[in-house]
């Protein structure tokens, strides 16, 4: 059997920096993301290097997280986060002392966090150039998605705005990187063939669809999700492999959801006196997740949770790393023995799965890609670049508009909830396109009130306040944001129109939302 | 009657009152049920609110997914109550049809004063436009506003055809092609089609792109590859970023959060040409209503804590059951401990920052319960769950 595996991870959060206030609780996202799945996944690539392991991964890593990850007001509020769960997690030990069953879990905090705040420390709080190190390492390929996660086909009726999202991504990337993403990340998996005109300006050469956006492409695929295609425009289309995903994030029947795993919700944040552990809150006035969580899934016992086993939950990690190799390994020869070349399964997954949500989900990997390479299969970790260099050569086809949404198209991110965004957005996006073209040259203050302006728009775009909006996890945050930034774009527009920049207030919102700094107002024209 | 003497309190350890501060708003969030408290202020809102509409005259459609779109218009509340007022019977009219059939077709929706927007169900693949109107007396079609077509995919896997073949070298970039292809014609086809034209019209450059012979593939090896890959024509399972957020509540006990779209179809009527139904009596903008909360019963919480504390020269060294204490700055400590049911002792032990005096103490704790009616213990197992609903949870979109 020959196959090659296509390890994606899509790291990203929308951009929730808040200057305004010294704690506040959505760049609590930020911290959570840092602590258990960012560095963790940092230290496993590191124990990879170091034990030369033979893995090559794609990581994209979205314009806003990256931006929030080098931004200074963050990694400081984040290092005094991080202070502060160590001090809990030291107090805790204490706290545990008569307990038997908890106290080894306190002293398994302590051990954590100090650690992974030695290795915060000692790539001098620059995770996105830890990750650059691995990539010229070769370690692993680090691509984009659009600037703030718009969902790119519903800005195809303004292709200014398709545009500045994919040309600001790709220049974001490249000032991070110093080299420009081969693939981009389609938000969602979000495709329809009106952006593909974009990308290929960009001299974007690959990106991931859904299964079901291959499966029904036209002509039909000759070999499914098991090799890429081009569409007629010469971009490669990589697909989702829907059994790989299924086994590891399925509602039904997910590996997460075992029993023996660490329980997502249950926190001391939530389960202790209050006034012990505000000062570890992610918000002072309301509780919240600390990261120190004692309890484990659990089933049965009429909804009492079991306290959390370290030694059991790695034991199910490695049972489901192993049922999930098996699965791909008989998938593969089976498929190898079909094909006139090798199979390669694509597996995408939101990054922030293995650490944050499943907690044992990095030992998960770990053990997979170890039992992979040691079980003496012809397997091969690559990346769609990879791929394209060793395969020039592919099926031409005309996938079909799709997303990885529940339903497979727009149904999360267009309904009852959230269309009201739509119209909004339009008409701010017609008349950033109206600016552009009307300013084609500006004096300094004009120029700095377009980039805003471009920076209101883009932040409104994003996909994450109608999927909030559709969750309804915090609709009234999303809902709040979506409107500031149209506002804040509105304002500019009329100060724009009537010659009239107030210098005063543009730099208050300059400093709040604060990405892209060097943003060009002409992708819009 | 004099005046009583006022009896101030003797004097506390500050440590006692450590957390202490006053009550604080209280949570929305899983711990609301082991924790009581006001509810938290309102999410500041920006003053000014975004306009109703931009009274541009236009409609649009967008394509929600194969079985429905969003149709959505942009007129002033003016606006629509005067085209409805001038209508036979007050109302206004969306039609939804194929881009070829002609006004008046397809799904025609009577709107409720005031709608802005609606979704409609299509069945099949095709071309769909929204056009917005009335009837005007007599009852001649007035239209207001015609949205630009949507191509909705069929959602099914194609006919199997004949299959092409393309070589593009990834590090060839597509700016030096184009420069090339463009040298030789002005060529306003798909990449690899202009490319494949212009070289059966003798073009030379760019030998290492362009079509490809197909490799061999027989209908027996299509078979085995579909079972491989257990090709549905009607998928039903779909897995995202929101499907992990409800595997994790499920696990963690919690129900499916995701509304049902089941609500939203009512008033469908009599099915129009291609597919195309008649729908009347859907509300537009639905907020989706949540299940009633079951009914929760009484419960009762009790743990003990315990809080060591006291003081010693600043720079002594300090443990507390063997493990080093860091001190305050004034050489204070507090430590709390849970304290379960049961019989302890603690060992507590001051050295001095010259090692040469050493004080300690051993402390005795016992702790029983008695419990009336549900027996309850620390560490709790009756403390459920927190609610996923109220978790301001993580963004995965």
């Amino acid at each position: 059997m020959s196959g090659q595996f296509a390890l994606i991870l899509h790291a990203h959060l929308p951009f929730v920096r808040h200057p305004e206030h010294e704690r506040f609780l959505e760049e609590a996202w930020l911290y959570e993301a840092i602590l258990e799945t960012y560095l963790p996944l940092l230290e496993l690539l590191e124990r990879w290097r170091a034990d030369r392991l033979n893995v090559r991964l794609t990581l994209s890593l979205s314009p806003t997280l990256s931006t929030m990850l080098l931004d200074p007001l963050l990694q400081a509020r984040f290092e005094r986060r991080l202070n502060g769960l160590v001090e809990l997690a030291e107090k805790e030990v204490f706290r545990t002392h008569f307990d038997a069953a908890l106290r080894p879990l306190a002293e398994f905090y302590v051990e954590r966090f100090v650690r992974l705040r030695e290795l915060w420390r000692g790539c001098d709080r620059n995770l996105v150039g830890a990750f650059a190190s691995l990539q010229a390492a070769g370690r692993l390929e680090i691509i984009t998605c659009s600037a703030t996660h718009a969902l790119l086909p519903l800005l195809a009726r303004n292709p200014g705005s398709l545009k500045a999202q994919v040309r600001t991504a790709q220049e974001h990337h490249r000032a991070l990187f110093g080299r420009d993403p081969v693939g981009l990340w389609l938000p969602e998996c979000a495709y329809a063939p009106e952006i593909e005109g974009v990308l290929q300006d960009a001299n974007i050469r690959w990106f991931v669809l859904d299964s079901h956006g291959l499966l029904n492409a036209s002509p039909r695929p000759r070999y499914g999700t098991f090799a890429p295609v081009f569409t007629p425009n010469g971009l490669a289309a990589f697909g989702r492999d829907f059994d790989s995903a299924r086994q590891v994030w399925s509602r039904q029947a997910g590996y997460p959801g075992d029993p023996r795993y660490r329980d997502f919700y249950r926190d001391v944040g939530f389960d202790l006196d209050f006034e012990y552990v505000r000062p570890y809150l992610p918000s002072p006035e309301h509780r919240g997740f600390t990261g120190i969580k004692y309890h484990r899934i659990t089933r049965g016992g009429g909804g009492a949770k079991e306290v959390y086993d370290l030694r059991a939950a790695a034991a199910a990690a490695r049972e489901h790393a192993a049922h999930f190799l098996t699965a791909q390994l008989k998938r593969l020869t089976a498929t190898a023995q079909i094909m006139d070349r090798p199979p390669l399964v694509v597996a995408p997954y939101d990054a922030e799965l293995f650490g944050h949500w499943w907690f044992e989900g990095l030992q998960f990997l770990d053990a997979f890609v170890r039992g992979a390479l040691a079980s003496g299969a012809d397997l091969t970790f690559t990346t769609p670049t990879d791929y394209l260099r060793q395969n020039a050569t592919l099926q031409v086809v005309r996938p079909k508009p799709s997303t990885w949404g529940e339903g497979g198209h727009y149904a999360v991110w267009l309904n009852e909830k959230n269309e009201w965004i739509q119209p909004h957005l339009r008409a701010a996006e017609e008349r950033m396109t109206d600016l552009a073209k009307r300013f084609l040259t500006a004096d300094d203050l004009t120029a700095r009130a377009l980039r805003q302006a471009g920076r209101e728009l883009l932040l409104a775009q994003a996909s994450d306040w109608p999927f909030i909006l559709h969750t309804g996890t915090g609709p009234e945050y999303a809902t709040r944001r979506v409107k500031e930034h149209l506002l804040r774009f509105f304002n500019l527009h009329e100060q724009l129109l009537a010659g009239r920049v107030n210098a005063a207030s543009l730099q208050a919102i300059e400093e709040q939302d604060n990405l892209f700094p060097h943003l060009d107002y002409l992708h819009w024209a | 009657m004099p005046p009583q003497p006022s009896r101030r309190p003797p004097p506390l350890p500050p440590s006692l009152f450590e957390g202490d501060v006053p009550p604080v708003p209280a949570v929305s969030g899983p711990g609301a049920r082991f924790f009581t408290g006001s509810a938290p202020g309102p999410v500041h809102l920006p003053d000014a609110g975004l306009p109703e509409s931009y009274a541009t005259g236009r409609v649009w459609v967008t394509l929600a997914d194969p079985q429905r779109l969003l149709v959505q218009w942009d007129f002033s509340a003016d606006q629509l109550r005067t085209a409805a007022s001038q209508s036979v019977d007050g109302h206004l009219i969306l039609s939804v049809r194929p881009a070829t059939a002609p006004p008046g077709g397809g799904v025609l929706v009577v709107l409720p004063a005031g709608a802005t927007s609606w979704f409609v169900t299509v069945t099949g693949g095709g071309t769909y436009l929204a056009e917005l109107g009335c009837y005007q007396p007599p009852r001649e079609w007035k239209s207001l506003g015609v949205s630009e077509p949507v191509a909705v995919p069929a959602d099914k896997p194609a006919p199997t055809e004949s299959a092409e073949f393309a070589t593009i070298p990834v590090d060839v970039p597509f700016a030096e092609i184009f420069a090339k292809v463009k040298e030789a014609a002005e060529v306003s086809a798909p990449l690899i089609q202009a490319i494949n034209q212009l070289r059966e019209a003798g073009f030379t450059a760019l030998p290492e792109i362009g079509a490809a012979a197909p490799p061999a593939w027989t209908p027996e090896q299509q078979r085995a590859l579909a079972e491989v890959l257990h090709v549905a024509p009607n998928r039903r399972v779909w897995v995202g970023s929101l499907d992990v957020t409800e595997l994790v509540r499920e696990a963690a006990g919690e129900g499916p959060s995701a509304p049902s779209s089941a609500g939203f179809a009512a008033g469908e009527e009599a099915a129009g040409p291609e597919g195309i139904r008649r729908l009347a009596g859907e509300v537009s903008s639905l907020e989706a209503g949540g299940a009633a909360p079951g009914r929760r019963g009484f419960w009762f919480n009790v743990n003990a804590e315990l809080i060591v504390y006291g003081a010693t020269e600043p720079d002594a060294k300090l443990t507390v059951a063997g493990r080093p204490v860091k001190l305050r700055p004034d050489g204070s400590f507090a430590l709390r401990f849970a304290l379960p049911d049961g019989d302890y002792e603690l060992s507590v032990r001051a050295v001095s920052a010259d090692d040469a005096d050493v004080r300690s103490a051993r402390l005795e704790f016992r702790r029983a319960t008695e419990y009336r009616g549900a027996e309850t213990h620390p560490p709790d197992p009756a403390l459920r769950p927190p609610k996923g609903e109220h978790v301001n949870r993580s963004v995965i979109a």
